[in-house]
């Protein structure tokens, strides 16, 4: 009863904030994109990671909470209501999510060809709406949130 | 009968109480009532039979939808993805290696195994609430996951509190002198009360958050929206029916029903036509919501058999088989033969 009034997560007592947020299709809305960075012939080339094996078990979803989209989306409504959101919050999340890149990308392929992440970028993308169309949907807006540089 | 002396005695006791309530002030019986319902509510005499078989269905169960998890991808993270709940920071969580959340899981799955088949019950319902607790939390602290495993926790602690193995158990045959089930009893009754409150507060919670987020919204546009990508693969005709469905009345209906459904679902703790038509309503919801959104909320249905009266129902099926039995000799032998 104090997580549904305080609007909070006392797990495993919690205020079951999923599906609770009405969310329309049809109006513009926000999403997580996080792009690696390699470096090849000395130029840096972003590489999109959402959905990628080897940022397991972390998958488009999981990912997108674990870097507080639900706070910031839902003004802590939803999941992860107790998170700090911060420049240095990101800056952590990035730094790990970067660490498993790497460690799985070694683990999966010869060492000799694969190329590892250089840094890490989050952005955070608007698109006008959700529904169908015959083209890929384009965002109207986009902004970066932080980012993440190896030895910086 | 005159009252006092050898007579009073004589009254039987619905009478005496009886008696005793109108010598109370209205305030008193007032409250005398609310304690009789109260106690009635959460100490039912229920048969030891219905926990034990409740007990070993909730384990399967869980056994099945949930023992195949592994766990040890969670413990081989870097720490840096790691964000605390408040509650592991007040406890000073820990983070288990890959190595040993493996050793964790197989000693949960054991534990599940041990509390189905009722073996060293309390010991075993201990372990698996809190390798649960700690393994689900484990993922909690790096990501979101559904909220479908947490009714499990509170329902193995009650069966590890309760005297859940006097029936249909190991223990109960191992330790038959200190395990010897009295017939019906309130000592089986709060648990499963407790358990079947634990599964409609889940739904009831569930309404009310969304009342607070989107107010009664929720049951007008919160499924059209959740329904709109089956627009993604559909053909253009289908995109005209659907589109039709979706933002007219029936999809606003089911809606309206879903929530109206979940805020009615402490009903389904009222034996008869309530439970009779909250809890199947309940449970085709949760299929439906596994089916569309792929929300795995199967885990919870392991407290659905704690709602059903299983020995009255193993009376009711005996009687039935001994009918059939006696109609099958009626037949065969009727001549006389």
């Amino acid at each position: 009863l104090t997580a549904l009034a305080l609007q909070k997560e006392f797990w495993p007592f919690s205020h079951f904030p999923m599906y609770s947020v009405t969310v329309d299709y049809r109006k513009p809305f926000k999403t997580y994109y996080v792009y690696g960075l390699i470096e090849k012939n000395g130029n840096l080339t972003e590489l999109l990671l959402n959905g990628s094996p080897q940022l397991g078990p972390f998958n488009p979803g999981k990912l997108k909470q674990t870097l507080g989209y639900a706070k910031t989306t839902y003004g802590g409504r939803m999941w992860g209501s107790y998170m700090e959101i911060s420049d240095e919050f990101y800056q952590s999340k990035l730094r790990g999510l970067l660490k498993l890149y790497n460690r799985n990308l070694k683990k999966s392929a010869d060492l000799n060809t694969v190329t590892p992440l250089v840094g890490i970028r989050l952005y955070e993308v608007e698109f006008p709406d959700k529904l169908p169309r015959p083209a890929p949907l384009q965002p109207s807006k986009v902004r970066l949130i932080a980012e993440w540089r190896e030895g910086r | 009968l005159p009252s006092g002396g050898k007579a009073d005695s004589l009254k039987a006791p619905e009478l005496r109480a009886r008696d005793r309530t109108r010598a109370l002030s209205p305030v008193q019986s007032f409250w005398l009532g609310v304690q009789r319902a109260w106690e009635s509510f959460w100490y039912p005499p229920t048969q030891p039979f219905d926990l034990g078989f409740g007990r070993f269905l909730f384990f399967a169960w869980v056994l099945y939808t949930t023992g195949r998890r592994d766990f040890a991808i969670w413990g081989d993270l870097p720490i840096e993805l790691f964000y605390p709940l408040p509650f592991m920071r007040l406890i000073n969580y820990p983070v288990a290696s890959a190595a040993t959340v493996e050793i964790l899981q197989n000693i949960w799955r054991l534990s599940l195994i041990f509390g189905c088949i009722g073996f060293l019950t309390r010991i075993s319902a201990l372990v698996a609430c809190l390798l649960t607790l700690y393994l689900w939390t484990l993922m909690y602290g790096f990501s979101q996951e559904a909220h479908g495993s947490i009714p499990l926790i509170f329902a193995m602690f009650v069966l590890a509190v309760s005297r859940s193995a006097d029936s249909f158990s190991i223990d109960s045959f191992l330790f038959r002198s200190r395990r010897k089930p009295t017939g019906a009893s309130p000592n089986y009754g709060w648990p499963t009360r407790l358990i079947c409150c634990v599964y409609v507060l889940m739904f009831f919670g569930s309404a009310v958050t969304k009342l607070i987020n989107s107010g009664i919204e929720w049951g007008l546009y919160a499924l059209t929206n959740i329904f709109y990508q089956f627009r993604f693969r559909a053909s253009p005709r289908a995109v005209a029916i659907i589109d039709f469905f979706l933002n007219h009345l029936p999809m606003k209906v089911v809606g309206m029903s879903t929530l109206l459904l979940e805020l009615a679902a402490p009903l389904a703790l009222f034996p008869g036509w309530p439970r009779v038509i909250v809890l199947p309503a309940l449970i085709i919801m949760q299929l439906m919501i596994f089916e569309v959104m792929g929300l795995e909320f199967r885990p919870t249905f392991g407290l659905i058999p704690f709602f059903i009266p299983w020995s009255a129902l193993r009376q009711v099926l005996a009687r039935k088989a001994r009918s059939w039995r006696d109609g099958f000799r009626e037949v065969r032998f009727g001549d006389g033969r």
